[in-house]
C-alpha cells in the first residue's frame, strides 16, 4: 500500500523544485544537512533539479550531534557536488538557555529554531529560498518544531512517508551508511525516533495511511498487529499537532481573511 | 485534418506571455488545422482570486487576439480561459477560436474535491454545444467532464466528430484520466482529443501527456509526460464510417434511457427524501414479513411508492395520495401497518 513509484514520484519532486525557485526569483536553496537520509535525499534531489552550483547545504552541529552525521555530511556533499558549509551551534544555543532548566524538547526545538535562522541568514545572503527536509510522515503527527525545521519556503518531501523516502533514497543511490542507520532527529544523545516516538516507522506509516484514506481503527489495528488503543494514540498525535500545519488562525473581521478566505495566487506572473 | 495537441506550461496571470507562447506552438505546425492547448491556459489555473482579475468577456481582447491569429494563420485553435458574462461571474470556458469566429463551451463539471477549488470562483455551465468547421464537428469539453459519459455522449448525439478535451490535471489523476478516455472514444465512436497542462503551480505538478484516441479506442500518439511538448496526428474522419459499423455504439445509443435515468436517478433517487422514507419502511416491513409482502396499500406519493418498490422488491403497490404517510403491507397470512416513523 505504501508502494512509490520511484522514477515518477521523483520527476515530480524535481521539476517542482526547478519550477518553485524558478518562479521564486530565487537564484538557488538552501538546506539544512543532518547527514541524515531526509536531507541527504533533499540536497540529491535539489542537485539534480537546479544544478549542485545552486544547492547550498549547511550542516549545523552541537554537543549532542552524534559523530557519523560529520562524516555523513561530507560524504553526500561531496558525492553531489553542491556548497557545503559547517557551522557550530553550541555556543548560540548555550547563550540562550542561559541559567535556565529546560526540559530535553525544549531545548530540542531551540536547537531547531537556532538552525532555521541560520538558514534564512544564508537564504538572504545567497538570494537563495529555505528547502525544508520534513516528511510526511513527522509532518503528519507533528514530530517537528513549529518554525524550527517546520520553517522553511518549500517541502519536496512533504507528500512522501517515511518508508517511501527509503525507496527514493535507494533509487537516487544515497550511500548505504546513511540509508541504514537508525533514524533520529539528533536533538540529544541516544534519541532515536522509533524509541522516541514508541513506534516503528513501517508500523506509523500504514497507520497515516489508514487514517488519511478514513479506515475504521479496528481495520488499521488489524493490517499493521498493533492494539486499537495504539492506532488511537498515533490519531490523537495527528489531530493535536494540525496547529504546526496551518497559519495561525485570525479571528474574521474584514471581507478576506488570511489564511482561511485570502486566495491570491502564490506564483503571479505580472504583464 | 491535422491536428496538433500541446502540453502547453502557462504562466499564471501572464496573458500576453502565454498568447505569445501559444503562438510560438501554432507556428510550429503551419499546416495543422487545429490546434488544442489545455484548460485555462491563456491564464494558467491557479490564478484563485487574482481569476476575477483576469477574466474577459465574450468579445474581449484575448479572444479577438487568438481570432486574428486564427485568421492570420488560416488556421483554428482551442485554447481555456476564464470568461466573464457579467460582472463577476465567471466561467472555466474552453474557445474554439477559427476565422470566422468563436465557440465558447463553459465547463459543466466544476472540480471540487481534493486541491481542488473551482466552486468558490465559477458558475457551472449547462449546454454542450457543437461547433461546425471546415473540416468537421467539434464538440468540446473540460477536464473533469471527461469522468461524466452524459457529457461525451451529448456531444456525440449532436454530431461532433471530435471530442476535444482539455485540461489541468496534476499527477495524481493521471491513471484515472488514463482509463476513461478510450472508453469515451468507443462509447460515442468519436476521435478523442485531449490537451493538458505542464509545470508546477503551487503544489500541483500537472503531467501534460497530451494524446488522442481513435472511435476503436487506440491510443494513436501521444506527448511526453511531464515535459512542455506536442504532437500532431493527422485525422481521417472518413474512418468514423468504418468504426460506427464494426461497433455500432452511437447508433444504438438509446436517448430515451436518459430521460428514463433523470426520472430515477434525479427525481426518485435516493437522495430523495420521500424516497428515503419508502425505503425504510419498506425494509422495515420486509424483516417483520420475511420478505413474503404480496400486496401494498400506500398512503402517500409516487416517490415513497418508489422506495417500497426498491425495499421489497414487491410492485402491487395501491397508491393513495395522501399527506401523511403510512402503508399496510399484506401477505396471505398476516397484514401489518407501518407509518413514516416505523410506528
Amino acid at each position: 500500500m505504501l508502494d512509490i513509484d520511484a522514477e515518477e514520484a521523483t520527476g515530480i519532486i524535481e521539476s517542482f523544485i526547478r519550477e518553485y525557485v524558478e518562479k521564486s526569483g530565487a537564484k538557488g536553496v538552501v538546506i539544512g544537512l543532518s547527514g541524515g537520509i531526509d536531507s541527504s535525499l533533499v540536497v540529491t534531489l535539489a542537485a539534480r533539479a537546479i544544478g549542485n552550483e545552486n544547492v547550498h547545504a549547511i550542516f549545523m552541529p552541537e554537543t549532542s550531534t552524534p559523530l557519523e552525521d560529520f562524516e555523513h555530511s561530507r560524504l553526500i556533499a561531496r558525492k553531489t557536488g553542491i556548497n557545503y558549509n559547517t557551522i557550530d551551534i553550541s555556543s548560540i544555543v548555550h547563550s540562550i538557555v542561559g541559567d535556565d532548566k529546560l526540559d530535553q524538547v525544549s531545548l530540542g526545538n531551540i536547537k531547531a529554531r537556532v538552525r532555521m535562522i541560520y538558514l534564512y541568514k544564508y537564504a538572504n545572503l545567497k538570494n537563495a529560498i529555505v528547502c525544508g527536509t520534513s516528511n510526511k510522515t513527522e509532518l503528519l503527527i507533528g514530530y517537528f518544531t513549529k518554525y524550527g525545521d517546520g520553517g522553511a519556503d518549500m517541502m519536496p518531501l512533504g507528500d512522501v512517508y517515511k518508508t517511501q523516502v527509503y525507496k527514493l533514497a535507494a533509487y537516487l543511490d544515497i550511500p548505504g551508511e546513511i540509508i541504514e542507520k537508525p533514524p533520529t532527529a539528533g536533538l540529544w544523545k541516544g534519541q532515536t525516533d522509533e524509541k522516541e516516538l514508541g513506534i516503528k516507522y513501517e508500523k506509523l506509516d500504514i497507520i497515516l495511511y489508514g487514517i488519511e484514506r478514513d479506515w475504521k481503527m479496528e481495520k488499521i489495528a488489524m493490517e499493521t498487529g498493533v492494539e486499537v488503543a495504539e492506532v488511537k494514540r498515533i490519531y490523537d498525535m495527528v489531530r493535536r499537532s494540525e496547529h504546526k500545519k496551518r497559519f495561525p488562525p485570525i479571528p474574521k473581521i474584514g471581507f478576506h481573511t488570511i489564511g482561511i478566505d485570502w486566495r491570491f495566487p502564490l506564483q503571479l506572473d505580472d504583464e | 485534418m491535422k491536428i496538433s495537441l500541446v502540453n502547453l506550461n502557462p504562466k499564471v496571470g501572464n496573458k500576453k506571455r502565454n498568447i505569445k507562447r501559444m503562438i510560438k506552438f501554432i507556428e510550429k505546425e503551419e499546416d495543422a488545422q487545429l490546434h488544442v492547448f489545455g484548460e485555462l491556459s491563456l491564464t494558467g489555473y491557479m490564478c484563485r482570486d487574482e481569476l476575477f482579475n483576469v477574466a474577459e468577456g465574450v468579445d474581449g481582447e484575448s479572444i479577438n487576439e487568438m481570432i486574428e491569429v486564427a485568421k492570420s494563420m488560416d488556421t483554428n485553435i482551442i485554447f481555456g480561459m476564464p470568461i466573464e458574462y457579467g460582472k463577476g461571474m465567471i466561467y472555466n470556458a474552453a474557445i474554439l477560436a477559427t476565422p470566422e469566429g468563436a465557440g465558447i463551451y463553459r465547463k459543466n463539471f466544476l472540480a471540487n474535491f481534493g486541491p481542488f477549488e473551482e466552486k468558490i470562483f465559477f458558475g457551472e455551465g449547462n449546454e454542450q454545444p457543437v461547433f461546425k468547421t471546415k473540416f468537421g464537428k467539434i464538440g468540446m469539453c473540460i477536464c473533469y467532464d471527461a469522468f461524466f459519459p452524459e457529457i461525451s455522449k451529448a456531444l456525440a448525439l449532436q454530431g461532433a466528430e471530435i471530442i476535444v478535451c482539455i485540461s489541468a490535471s496534476p499527477s495524481t489523476s493521471r491513471n484515472y484520466f488514463e482509463r476513461v478516455f478510450p472508453a469515451r472514444a468507443i462509447e460515442n465512436t468519436v476521435f478523442f482529443a485531449y490537451s493538458n497542462i505542464v509545470g508546477e503551480e503551487e503544489n500541483l505538478v500537472y503531467w501534460g501527456g497530451s494524446q488522442l484516441y481513435s472511435p476503436k479506442g487506440e491510443l494513436l500518439t501521444r506527448a511526453e509526460y511531464f515535459k512542455e511538448d506536442h504532437v500532431t496526428y493527422d485525422i481521417d474522419l472518413s474512418s468514423l464510417k468504418e468504426a460506427r459499423i464494426a461497433r455500432p455504439t452511437l447508433r444504438d445509443t438509446k436517448p430515451d434511457i436518459f430521460l428514463s435515468l433523470y426520472n430515477l436517478a434525479g427525481r426518485k433517487s435516493i437522495f430523495n427524501e420521500y424516497v428515503k422514507k419508502g425505503l425504510k419502511m419498506g425494509e422495515h416491513a420486509a424483516m417483520k414479513m420475511k420478505m413474503r409482502i404480496k400486496e401494498v396499500e400506500l398512503y402517500g406519493n409516487e416517490d415513497v411508492m418508489f422506495g417500497i418498490k426498491l425495499a421489497t422488491g414487491c410492485s402491487n403497490i395501491k397508491l393513495n395520495e395522501s399527506d401523511t404517510i403510512k402503508a399496510i403491507f399484506r401477505n396471505d397470512d398476516e397484514e401489518i401497518e407501518v407509518d413514516e416513523n416505523l410506528g
